[in-house]
């Protein structure tokens, strides 16, 4: 089983290594001058060639390629970092000798590192209290649906579940907006709010607009394999030896789907980190989808190379971290592996 | 031996996949004979005693950029008394602005009869603006599913059938393009190009989407080269390339027509997006993410929001339906479909 895991984590940064290269190129094929960029557009000509010299632009692919690998990932001591030159690690994070540099950000002036530390934690806000109501609704829902099966309220969940995994995000967002903000007057329209209350209720349009269509899947989902469950066997035991149908499917049935649901909430967190673009645009919330479009508009090469690298990071890291949970959940894999 | 396809007696059983392809395919005629639905110029009339028949296939010089409004006074002034135009049912192009009497655009005004959807910011009749829609997001739906199809399924194929090293290098690559997100790539991309159009759209969906095709294609594949009657046939004698085409190819086809399904789905789906955002096609041109984001500054034109939303809604509604269908009828207990959850789906 460790070396099933080892080899992930292999594949895992083989996977990553070929995003950051892929990144990289794109960010080298950006139609922009990032030494004009730093200069400013009132720079004389001379400055933005000494600048141009001094980052490193005018030197060959291949040496451009090696410096930007050895600056991302490298390993200093702690000591030695404090006597080196101090602007040469300027733009790192470190986490005690690891040193973790995404470039310097050309509109927003601050190292990258900085700016998605800032607004990292703002879009797994997002992601978390969407994925909290996907579970609670859908969850919900999916029981429900399953206590009755062919009842009206079976019927409507599913009617209701074809629709919400029909339907695009955005336009959800755009209705509840609508509904909710402009019409009722009952939430923000969007933004972030100052206060810690603010960013609670501002939280609530965008949370409950992502959260829609897992709710939607996870019924359906969990009401199918509800369901099934109930046919099998060890549930006729159980209700052989008296339980209740509600004690079979809450103590019985319940556990199988688990884990197929624990593994989707696992991947929907890592996508939504920083995938959820359309919708952080649309609330104009501040998190790194927003980041995305708008330095992609201002031709900033480091922040788009450093949002797509750490957007796939995510992804491919919840990969790993389901793909361990699901062997540790399911005794089945465990003696299969 | 080839396994059975979608036949029409397999959807027989399925209303809801009948009826969704019907509906898609009014859709489709829509879509292209839009300017016969909504159009300025008339099906047949007679300008300034010249006698003009569909004038929007023919396109004369005399009337380019003319609207409705200009015939109309045309045919009020003296000369033109034998002037007629009998049009289309709805008198305005998704283009051009409807300018009131006093020459000012009539922006952003509700739903009337003289403009079924309303207008939008620019003062553009919505009700054409969400037709003409209809055809961006088919045709484009159409030519990225093919150019993916077709890249991903030599790819795939290739991949599932020589194996070795070429195997690997498609997998690893596979894996990387599927760890980022699609519409942060297409974000990317249409940023990066001077000038993003319909077709670099496209064409970067199709580069980057061929993975879920080649993946599919792949585990098919390495599946029927096991199989007996390819065995056999090896055994016979049969070279490589013959069996290929005669056995592997047909059998692909499953997984290539489930593949379609889903993929014209994401596409419609992300292009909208894009559209939305701003970075996906010129603005000027209608597509139905357009309208959408204008709906956006503007909460109180409800129009904006209500009816491209409808015409988005049911068309992924439709083509989810269709797919469904497929999935059922050619791949019961869903083994070749790997990524059912799909958490990085487009459009979040």
């Amino acid at each position: 089983m460790i070396r099933r895991l080892v080899r992930r984590l292999g594949s895992a940064l083989l996977v990553l290594w070929a995003v950051a290269t892929l990144t990289f190129v794109i960010a080298d094929l950006l139609p922009s001058d990032p030494a004009r960029m730093i200069a400013g557009p009132t720079a004389r000509a001379a400055d933005v060639a000494r600048i141009r010299a001094q980052i490193g632009a005018d030197r060959p692919l291949a040496v451009r390629y090696g410096l930007y690998l050895r600056h991302l990932v490298h390993v200093t001591e702690p000591a030695a970092a404090a006597a080196a030159n101090k602007t040469e690690h300027a733009d790192c994070a470190s986490f005690g000798p690891l040193h973790l540099d995404l470039g310097h950000s050309y509109t927003q002036r601050k190292p990258v590192v900085a700016v998605l530390a800032d607004r990292a934690p703002r879009s797994l806000l997002l992601a978390v209290g969407a994925v909290t109501v996907q579970l609670f609704v859908g969850l919900l829902a999916g029981l429900l649906a399953a206590f009755r099966p062919r009842s009206w309220l079976d019927r409507t969940t599913i009617a209701a579940t074809v629709v919400g995994t029909s339907v695009p995000t955005y336009l959800i967002g755009l209705t509840l907006q609508y509904a909710l903000g402009h019409r009722l007057h009952l939430l923000p329209l969007d933004g972030f709010g100052r206060t810690d209350g603010e960013h609670l209720v501002s939280l609530i349009l965008p949370a409950l607009t992502l959260g829609i269509f897992g709710a939607a899947y996870y019924a359906r989902l969990v009401r199918d394999d509800l369901l099934a469950a109930m046919r099998q066997d060890f549930v006729r035991t159980a209700r052989a030896k008296g339980a209740s149908r509600l004690r079979t499917l809450l103590h019985h049935a319940l556990r199988t789907t688990l884990v197929p649901v624990l593994t989707v909430v696992g991947l929907e967190l890592g996508a939504l980190v920083g995938g959820a673009v359309v919708v952080e645009t649309l609330f104009r919330w501040p998190g790194i989808g927003a980041l995305a479009v708008s330095s992609l508009l201002d031709h900033d090469g480091p922040l788009i190379l450093g949002i797509t690298l750490t957007t796939s990071a995510c992804i491919v890291m919840s990969n790993l971290v389901v793909d361990a949970m699901y062997v540790l959940l399911d005794p089945r894999m465990r003696r299969a592996s | 031996m080839n396994e059975p396809g979608i036949t029409r007696a397999s959807l027989k059983g399925r209303p809801g996949a009948r009826l969704s392809l019907r509906i898609l395919a009014v859709l489709a005629v829509l879509a292209l004979c839009a300017e016969l639905v909504a159009s300025p110029l008339p099906w047949i009339g007679r300008v300034d005693g010249q006698l003009y028949v569909l004038p929007d296939v023919f396109t004369p010089a005399a009337l380019v950029g003319v609207s409705r409004a200009d015939l109309e006074r045309r045919a009020s002034q003296p000369g033109g008394e034998r002037d007629f135009a009998f049009g289309p049912p709805v008198h305005f192009g998704p283009y051009d602005p409807d300018l009131a009497a006093d020459g000012t655009p009539r922006l952003r005004e509700a739903p009337s009869a003289r403009h079924l959807f309303g207008t939008d910011s620019h003062g553009r009749d919505v009700f054409a603006r969400v037709l003409y829609g209809t055809r961006v997001e088919l045709s484009a739906a159409v030519v990225a599913v093919t150019a993916q199809l077709l890249l991903g399924a030599v790819l795939g194929a290739l991949a599932g059938f020589v194996g070795g090293i070429f195997d690997v290098i498609v997998t690893r690559t596979i894996e990387a393009l599927t760890a980022v997100p699609l519409l942060l790539l297409l974000v990317v991309v249409q940023a990066l190009l001077t000038h993003p159009t319909l077709s670099t759209l496209l064409m970067a969906y199709a580069a980057t989407r061929w993975t879920e095709v080649a993946r599919l294609v792949r585990v098919e594949v390495m599946r029927v080269s096991q199989s007996d009657y390819v065995l056999a046939a090896r055994a016979l004698g049969a070279t490589p390339l013959r069996v290929l085409v005669h056995h592997i190819v047909p059998n692909a086809r499953a997984p290539l027509l489930v593949a379609a399904s889903l993929g014209v789905t994401d596409l419609v789906l992300a292009e909208a997006s894009l559209d939305f955002l701003g970075v996906g096609v010129p603005p000027i041109l209608a597509t139905w993410g357009e309208v959408l984001s204008e709906a956006r500054h503007h909460a109180e034109a409800w129009w904006l929001l209500l009816y491209p939303g409808l015409a988005l809604f049911l068309t992924l509604l439709l083509l989810y339906r269709i797919g469904d269908a497929f999935r059922d009828v050619l791949d019961p207990e869903r083994r070749s479909y790997l990524d059912e959850a799909r958490p990085d789906r487009p459009g979040t």
